[in-house]
């Protein structure tokens, strides 16, 4: 194989990897009714009225989709092995992401990062929310120093007053804070006591 | 090779996970893909004489989910409506997700951010195994546009991933 061949093969696998859960996964009953003998009468309609077919959007709605320059150019990062992931398969923020978490203050919100809670979590790291206007999540610091992603949702490109003021999370990220926070968040002058000893 | 109303109903059934993958290609979120796959399954079987015996009907399948996807695109458009979010940002989890996870995410992700044109080559091409000849006959266009457009995909894709691993 030539290298172009060989790049292609590689794609391929990792595409593959990315789409192929799916196979896996149970067919909605939905789907297989349509084909179950014996058929009911097609009735062709758009994806609006399917989609009405179902119960209302939730809340989720407005998050969803991918900033993929945002999360790709600012979570991943120069790590080797695979982008934005270490040997451990950890997730780790990296560039204004990872700097917001290590220095900036909730009560002082700077660039186009926020911070809105910082807690200790049951096992005993630091953990923060954060957001931007595309993404958020939740982030623990690790003993090494790296801030490890435990929760990361990402907004669709979505028009302007779509789009989710950056103070506010998503329900999977919030859920995430429930799951994780021991006790109650830090109050800011805790927060910062915290922030100055380094996070340790 | 189906003869019957009711094999072709059976073959059908035994594509639906292809049929779904493909669709989470062209769609961004898991709902609009199976959205998807029921309405060309829908409009397949009121136009079962329009299959060609012999010919692959995965092809055909993915023809019409994708001439129906174009015709959702133009609708939403009509409608100014926004597309369902995915909701895959849930999964990535309690700390648990692999790095293999979190990079069929990104990968995902990145997919996602594709033009739809290029989007479509992926899937069929590069997710599905369609040969540029058969993708080329299922979107109705000519081979040198499939090879163009799955290169100018490939250049987007590594621009969006980086290096690939």
């Amino acid at each position: 194989m030539n290298l172009n061949e060989e790049q292609l093969k590689t794609e391929r696998q990792r595409l593959s990897a990315a789409f192929d859960g799916v196979l896996n996964e149970p067919v909605p009953d939905r789907l297989k009714a349509l084909l179950a003998e014996p058929a009911p009468t097609p009735q062709v309609v758009d994806l609006g009225a399917v989609r009405a077919q179902r119960k209302a959007m939730s809340n989720w709605a407005a998050w969803g989709g991918m900033a993929a320059t945002l999360v790709l150019g600012t979570l991943i990062g120069t790590r080797l092995a695979s982008p934005g992931v270490d040997d451990s398969g950890r997730l780790l923020a990296s560039g204004a992401i990872a700097k917001a978490l290590e220095h900036q203050l909730a009560s002082t919100p700077a660039g186009a990062v926020a911070v809105q809670i910082s807690f200790r979590a049951v096992d005993g790291r630091f953990c923060r929310s954060f957001s931007t206007v595309t993404t958020a999540g939740l982030a623990c610091r690790e003993p090494d120093g790296a801030w490890a992603l435990q929760q990361l949702a990402t907004a669709n490109e979505l028009k302007g007053d779509m789009r989710q003021a950056a103070s506010s999370l998503p329900p999977s990220v919030l859920a995430a804070i429930d799951a994780t926070m021991d006790g109650e968040a830090l109050n800011a002058e805790q927060e910062k006591a915290a922030r100055d000893k380094g996070w340790h | 090779m189906p003869d019957s109303l009711s094999e072709l109903r059976q073959e059908i059934a035994a594509l639906l996970p292809r049929l779904r993958r493909f669709g989470r290609t062209l769609a961004r979120s898991p709902e609009d893909a199976d959205d998807l796959v029921q309405v060309a399954i829908e409009k397949a079987l009121t136009r079962t004489d329009q299959w060609a015996s012999g010919t692959r009907l995965d092809s055909w399948m993915f023809r019409i989910m994708q001439n129906a996807w174009i015709d959702e695109l133009r609708a939403r458009e009509r409608r100014g409506q926004t597309f369902l979010p995915e909701e895959e940002g849930d999964n990535v989890g309690d700390g648990t997700a692999t790095g293999s996870q979190l990079d069929a995410i990104l990968v995902r992700k990145a997919v996602a951010q594709l033009s739809e044109e290029h989007r479509v080559v992926v899937g069929l091409v590069l997710v599905e195994g369609l040969s540029y000849q058969e993708a080329a006959e299922t979107l109705g266009v000519p081979v040198g546009t499939v090879t163009s457009r799955v290169a100018r995909a490939r250049e987007a894709l590594q621009e969006l991933l980086g290096e690939w691993p």
